[in-house]
């Protein structure tokens, strides 16, 4: 599949196969969720890393929603998966699409920009989260690493910067460390 | 040679508790004679639900040795505040409580955050639209995440804008 | 430093006027901007709150509290934007005009919809009850058959307590699944206000 293919998949399946939620609802839970961890860890990286494992246990569920949603099957090569992630799978649950770029040489590294996050819509961090380098949204990474070990990816996902650190856009670097299963299924296309 | 005279400052020359009355002489550098009086002067607290200030300012004429006086004003004020409030289902309360020459104006958010303002003579509109303003700000600032309800407004930005606002309605 | 000491200072905003700072304090926050996301957005990261609130707590009750704390931060927030959208900004001081409030603005800004019943206690004249007969964030929360009188609608009882007590109108708020005919998710939010609430709303009709 093109891109532009992944991309109206996504669109068709927010518009037709979604079931939808107010966004401020999910802003402000999303946030409320963040100062309690603070309130809980004390420690802005112990916050990162819980953020990251509730996103990796969100993950392993989130992929199943998405293939029966868009009735996608498992993608042939890395970069149909960077699209798959971005176009279909941001489309569908926060209806955002961040852009593939900065791809590796040897095509098992990407980035994900994202411009328009909508966790970051009313927050700004305290100056003691920026020096501590809280990734707020981490989650994110937690819950692409996790779909991506359903697939039979082991990645290492994390954030390089971020709106919220005084960035321009945020950005999120997927890295193929290795896929888990020897057979690679047959593309369906 | 320059002067200038606040017609609004000479009539609180005779009210006022203290008026900062500087006359420069004429001629030298500054070949001005000017009057400052007592013009404008405000105190701005935001009060929270546990009757604390969050946040205080204030704009024209600093009164700094009154500083206590002016928190003990507003505070006691908010007795009546908390009275009034039933009565009326509108935010801006109008002139609350009067102390000497002074009054206090209140404005009250849904959350009940407690705008108070101290003054002296002056139009309830601009003071209306003041506070409006300010509630704006107010709001934008709650919906952060990491702002904790009813603690301190530390923020620069915030501070800087109400200072404008100041300068936009009030001064 | 205390556990609290730490905290406030992790969380002290004491931020500089930055280019980013001003614009949050200009935004428009009238219409809302964007829409929606997916409800199984919400519902994975419900879930998920739970669960770790679970690992957390030694049962139900505790469990519903923490939720409870979780839904209040919402709450606040709530309250003032959807009023700051009202066409005239007001404060709500009275008992039956904040539920009104609640039931029809409120839910429909969290859940696109009116709240489906709002009733005093014919027993306990303290006491009110909002029902909401599908709720939405709780179709994908299952629970396990041995935490039966868990609610997971604690976490909107933490709203509304929030809601109340801004609105000068405290009570405690708890959140009980009543199902119905065809309706297995049907949450009751039953509010029972503060004695004072009560006498002040008494000397108010009264001096009408």
């Amino acid at each position: 599949m093109s891109a532009k293919q992944y991309k109206t998949v996504g669109e068709e399946a927010w518009k037709n196969n979604v079931e939808k939620v107010n966004a401020e609802l999910f802003i402000f839970t999303y946030g409320s969720l963040v100062v309690q961890l603070v309130k809980d860890y004390e420690d802005y990286t112990a916050v990162n890393k819980q953020l990251d494992k509730m996103g990796y246990n969100i993950g392993v569920r989130l992929i199943d929603d998405v293939l029966a949603r868009t009735g996608l099957e498992k993608c042939a090569d890395f970069h149909s998966t960077a699209e798959v992630i971005s176009k279909v799978g941001f489309k569908v649950f926060l209806n955002i699409t961040p852009s593939v770029q900065n791809w590796s040489s040897d095509g098992k590294e990407f980035s994900l920009i994202i411009d328009d996050n909508p966790l970051n819509d009313f927050c700004e961090l305290p100056p003691r989260a920026v020096q501590d380098g809280l990734w707020y949204s981490n989650v994110f990474c937690g819950v692409i690493r996790g779909a991506l070990e359903m697939m039979q990816m082991q990645t290492e996902v994390y954030f390089v910067r971020d709106v919220l650190h005084g960035a321009d856009v945020s950005e999120i670097r997927v890295k193929l460390v290795k896929v888990l299963d020897e057979e690679v299924p047959a593309n369906d296309e | 040679m320059s002067t200038k005279f606040l017609k609004e400052g000479i009539d609180n020359v005779q009210i006022g508790m203290d008026c900062h009355r500087e006359m420069l002489q004429p001629g030298g550098s500054h070949d001005s004679m000017l009057i400052v009086v007592m013009a404008a002067s405000f105190y701005f607290a935001i009060v929270g639900t546990n009757d604390s200030p969050l946040y205080e300012a204030e704009f024209g004429i600093q009164r700094e040795e009154n500083k206590y006086l002016q928190q003990f004003v507003v505070h006691a004020a908010l007795d009546l505040v908390d009275d009034v409030q039933f009565m009326t289902s509108g935010c801006y309360l109008k002139a609350v409580d009067r102390y000497n020459d002074w009054t206090v104006s209140a404005y009250v958010t849904p959350s009940n955050a407690r705008f108070m303002l101290l003054h002296e003579a002056k139009p309830e509109d601009p003071i209306r639209s003041f506070f409006a303003a300010c509630h704006e700000l107010y709001l934008r600032t709650l919906l952060n995440p990491f702002y904790e309800a009813n603690t301190s407004i530390l923020s620069q930005a915030f501070d800087a804008k109400v200072h404008t606002l100041a300068k936009k309605y009030l001064i | 430093m205390t556990s609290q000491q730490q905290v406030q200072s992790l969380l002290k905003l004491d931020t500089k006027a930055s280019k980013r700072s001003t614009l949050l304090l200009e935004q428009p926050v009238t219409r809302q901007r964007r829409d929606k996301v997916g409800l199984s957005s919400f519902a994975f990261l419900f879930a998920e709150m739970i669960r770790y609130s679970q690992n957390r707590v030694l049962g139900i009750q505790d469990l519903e509290a923490k939720l409870n704390e979780l839904g209040q931060r919402v709450g606040v927030r709530v309250l003032e934007l959807t009023m700051s959208r009202e066409k005239i900004v007001r404060r709500e001081t009275r008992v039956l005009q904040m539920l009104v409030y609640i039931n029809s603005v409120v839910w429909r800004a969290l859940f696109d919809k009116q709240a489906d019943s709002l009733e005093r206690s014919t027993e306990n004249e303290d006491e009110y009850m909002i029902t909401d007969n599908e709720p939405a964030i709780l179709k994908y929360i299952s629970v396990p058959r041995e935490m039966a009188s868990f609610s997971p609608g604690a976490f909107v009882s933490g709203v509304v307590e929030a809601i109340a007590s801004c609105c000068q109108c405290p009570a405690r708020v708890t959140s009980h699944v009543v199902p119905a005919e065809g309706m297995p998710l049907r949450t009751v939010i039953l509010l029972k206000f503060d004695k004072e609430v009560m006498e002040r709303e008494k000397r108010l009709e009264s001096g009408k």
